[in-house]
Formats: structure tokens, C-alpha cells, sequence
């Protein structure tokens, strides 16, 4: 009977997150309303606008590199890329592969940049990278504040100041807007299905299988593990993880151009800013912790963070008759549940311990 | 590095290149001047439609053309199909034209509907003054 309490403690532990934002859900989807068919539909698109980023951090974490919050790094290369189609006027799904193609040298770049630093400071990964995404931001807004329109020639004058140099705020994506969602248009029961996007993140979860089982993915699994043993083992260590984070920065690079392909228009100054905190904050919520996470955590994780995005102003309306507390919430849950996520990790770890520790003392006591 | 996995890299690089130069070719936007004018070579004179809906197909919608309009058509790709729509005075559908023109074949911005729906004649593209 012990044994069993024990079992489902170490269950409810184990799932914390998911489960509390399931019984946030529950609470608040009947307040705010919605129907089921709008919640469907909110959460398809959802899913595939943010699917791809939130893929792009399984393999670090595969490599025992925690959240890769250098992540932004890779979205900021997407939306240069971005912003050289944009200037070309290249449209449509050409328009998409040719943003891709642009970025993926920039990249890799940054990514080796990323993933050198981190090297660097092995063990403090996730802090590392997220105050490097801080610094790549600078260097970031200095070339397309500056550089472009300067030193970059810009061939279109409505997408630069009107001082002559730097991109204006917005950059509007209209001739790529939803391209790859509607390219094969699928409506079932009156929901637009973007089968298109979903072939692509379903191929990407395919890679994501595959690469488990090559020989790079174990040595990864390995060095996720314990680096030393790893090391000794005759794995080359931080050339393991350097190829982890590069993956890393060209998926989410390619993710951003997706996320930004749905949305139709770029925040040319902030919209990578926050790629990477909903992302992780999705995949947390989703039951994936620092040092594990699966395809399921991606997809659970971006239907129940996305499904309170969406619930919680109109349920702030309807509780207390103010939507801004929705608004409210939905900041203060992404960045608390990471704390929260973090904070549970920490606990987990203690807690599995403690249960090694009786399972050993038990083992002893027979 | 061995020099086959050089060699692949190169491969990978030059395939990106070209797919790259495929996206560029294909999803290219510009803009044309497509107006509704009388034209006249040395043998025959063709006068402009009373009226005409202009648009590529699987474009945007149509443009509407009274005689001596001009309006700003935008064209994606290398090829395009053009559909002209012939009207009458009550605006009832006249004469269909569907021309399919290249970019290499336009001699500038400006496309004349009134010699390109007549086999594209000489002097249905130049450039605008």
C-alpha cells in the first residue's frame, strides 16, 4: 500500500505542471465562454505557429544542456533572412525557402558562436545563454538599426527609415502571410486544418526520432548523462555539444520564419525577444524538465500554455469584469513557470534522492 | 577534413545555392503599368476596349479597365498568365483572352492589353516615359 502512495506521490511530482495547468484550464475554460469548436480551431493554429520552436530545444536538452534560451540567436537570424526576402520582394512559399536558405548560414554562425561560449562555461549553460541572447540582442538591433541601408544595400525604400539607413519597426510579411498554412487548405467539421505546416513539424519530429538512434544521437544521450564518462568513453565531448546547439539555433531560426509565416507581419526590433521564453515556458508546462523532454512534452505543453493564453482574458473578464487581469496572467505565467519549473526540477532531484536512498536502505534491510 | 566529406559539403552548398536562386526566380514580385489604349501598327488600327477586367490568374483580384485606364498590376514568377476580359457598355462579358508572356519578353513596365489580346503585336510592352 506504501508503495503505491509512494508511486502515485512520485507520479503527481513527477507531472506537477501539466496537471495544474490542466486544473487552471478546467476552471477557467467554462468561465471565459469560448466554444469548443473556437478553442479547436485557437489551438491548431497555435500549434502550428509554435510547434517548430518548441521542438528546437529537444536536442540540447538531449545533450544535458538544459534550455537552450540561446535559442533567440536562431530567431534573430530568421528574421534577417526575413528581412533580405522582404526587401527582394520574393513571396509565397519561394519567398519562405529563400528566407531559410538566407538565415541558415547566419545560423549556423551564431550557433557556433552560441555553443562555444557554453563550452566555456560548462554547467551554467542555461544562465550563459540566456545572458547571450541579451548580448546577441545589441549586436542584433546595431546591424539592423545601422547596417542595413549603410553598409547593407536595401533595394526597397519603404522598408527603410527615412533617415535613409535602418529598418523601420514593422516589416510586413503580407506576401508570405499563412503561406505554407494554406498550401494544402483542409477544413474538417468547418476547422481550417494547416496540413502543410503540419506535414513539415510531423517531419521534424520524424528527424527528431531518427537522430536518437544515430550515432551522434547516442553520443549526445551520452554526454546528457555524465560528460566524464563520456569523455573517457572516447566521445568527443564539446564537439558533441557544439553540433547540439548548432541543430539547436538552425531549428529555431527555421522556426521563427514559421512562427513570423502565420503571424504576417515582424516586429523587426522585438519579435525574437520573446521566441524563446514562451517556448521554454511552453515546453515546461508541458511536464518537460531541465535535463528531460520528449515530442509529447512539445505538444501538450504548447496546447495547455497556448489554451491559457487564450482563456484567461475573457475568463478576467467574466470573474471580475476586467480582461487586463488576463493579460496580466498570461506574462506572469509564462515567466513564473519557469521559475516554477525550475524551482520543481531542483525538488524532483531532492525528492529522487531521498526515494534512492530508502530503495537502497531497504534493498539493505532484506 | 577527408576530401569526400568536402566534396559533400560543397554538393550541400551548391544545391542550397540553386535552390536559392529557384525561390528567388519563382517567387520574384514586380509591378507592371497595364493599360487600356488604342494601338495602331502600320497596316491596322485597333481600338482600346470599351472596358476590360485584368488580372493574372490565381492572382489577386481583377483590375477594372475603362477605355485610356491605367492601373499597377503585381506579377510573381517568370511566366505569367494574364486574363482580359473583354466588356460592353453594360459591362456584360464580351470577349475572353487568356496570353501567357515571359518576363524576358517584356521590353519595360508598360503592357498594352489591346495588342497583347491580338497576339501580342509589336509594341505591347515598353517603357514608361
Amino acid at each position: 500500500m506504501n508503495k503505491k502512495a509512494d508511486l502515485l506521490k512520485h507520479y503527481l511530482i513527477q507531472n506537477a505542471v501539466p496537471i495544474l495547468f490542466i486544473a487552471v484550464s478546467a476552471f477557467a475554460i467554462p468561465i471565459s465562454q469560448f466554444s469548443g469548436t473556437y478553442l479547436v480551431q485557437e489551438m491548431l493554429v497555435r500549434l502550428s505557429r509554435n510547434s517548430f520552436l518548441v521542438l528546437s530545444l529537444l536536442i540540447p536538452i538531449m545533450a544535458g544542456m538544459g534550455l537552450n534560451f540561446g535559442m533567440v540567436l536562431g530567431a534573430m537570424a530568421g528574421q534577417i533572412g526575413l528581412i533580405f526576402m522582404s526587401d527582394w520582394s520574393v513571396v509565397g512559399v519561394p519567398g519562405v525557402i529563400l528566407a531559410a536558405i538566407i538565415s541558415t548560414p547566419l545560423a549556423i554562425a551564431l550557433g557556433w558562436l552560441c555553443g562555444t561560449i557554453l563550452n566555456l562555461a560548462k554547467g551554467r549553460e542555461m544562465v550563459t545563454s540566456f545572458i547571450l541572447g541579451f548580448f546577441m540582442n545589441g549586436v542584433y538591433q546595431l546591424v539592423v538599426l545601422y547596417g542595413f541601408g549603410s553598409v547593407v544595400p536595401m533595394t526597397n525604400p519603404a522598408m527603410v527609415l527615412s533617415r535613409g539607413f535602418g529598418i523601420r519597426n514593422v516589416t510586413n510579411l503580407e506576401g508570405i502571410r499563412k503561406c505554407l498554412d494554406n498550401l494544402m487548405p483542409l477544413n474538417i467539421l468547418g476547422i481550417d486544418i494547416p496540413l502543410a505546416t503540419f506535414l513539415i513539424i510531423g517531419l521534424f519530429c520524424l528527424f527528431v526520432l531518427w537522430f536518437r538512434g544515430t550515432k551522434l544521437g547516442q553520443d549526445m544521450r551520452a554526454v546528457g548523462q555524465d560528460m566524464k564518462v563520456a569523455g573517457d568513453a572516447g566521445i568527443p565531448v564539446e564537439r558533441t555539444r557544439l553540433i547540439a546547439i548548432i541543430i539547436s539555433t538552425v531549428l529555431a531560426c527555421y522556426g521563427q520564419i514559421i512562427f513570423l509565416q502565420n503571424i504576417g507581419t515582424m516586429n523587426t526590433y522585438n519579435s525574437h525577444e520573446q521566441a524563446g521564453m514562451f517556448a521554454i515556458a511552453s515546453l515546461l508546462v508541458g511536464g518537460a524538465s531541465v535535463s528531460r523532454a520528449s515530442i509529447f512534452n512539445v505538444f501538450l505543453g504548447v496546447v495547455l500554455f497556448h489554451l491559457m493564453f487564450v482563456v484567461s482574458p475573457m475568463a478576467g473578464k467574466y470573474l471580475i469584469g476586467e480582461a487586463q487581469l488576463g493579460e496580466y496572467f498570461r506574462v506572469f505565467v509564462s515567466y513564473g513557470i519557469i521559475s516554477l519549473a525550475l524551482v520543481l526540477h531542483a525538488w524532483r532531484r531532492q525528492k529522487d534522492r531521498e526515494r534512492a536512498r530508502r530503495s537502497l536502505r531497504g534493498a539493505a534491510g532484506e | 577534413m577527408k576530401p569526400r566529406q568536402i566534396l559533400v559539403n560543397l554538393a550541400i552548398i551548391a544545391m542550397m545555392a540553386f535552390v536559392a536562386f529557384i525561390s528567388y526566380m519563382n517567387g520574384k514580385t514586380s509591378m507592371i503599368y497595364v493599360e487600356n489604349l488604342p494601338f495602331e501598327t502600320g497596316a491596322a488600327a485597333y481600338p482600346a476596349f470599351e472596358a476590360a477586367m485584368v488580372g493574372v490568374e490565381g492572382g489577386p483580384p481583377p483590375l477594372f479597365l475603362e477605355e485610356g485606364d491605367r492601373d499597377v498590376l503585381t506579377i510573381v514568377g517568370r511566366t505569367h498568365v494574364l486574363l482580359i476580359e473583354e466588356l460592353d457598355s453594360n459591362d456584360n462579358v464580351v470577349n475572353t483572352y487568356r496570353v501567357t508572356f515571359k518576363n524576358s519578353e517584356l521590353k519595360g513596365k508598360v503592357v498594352n492589353i489591346v495588342p497583347l489580346s491580338h497576339g501580342k503585336l509589336p509594341g505591347w510592352s515598353y517603357p514608361l516615359d
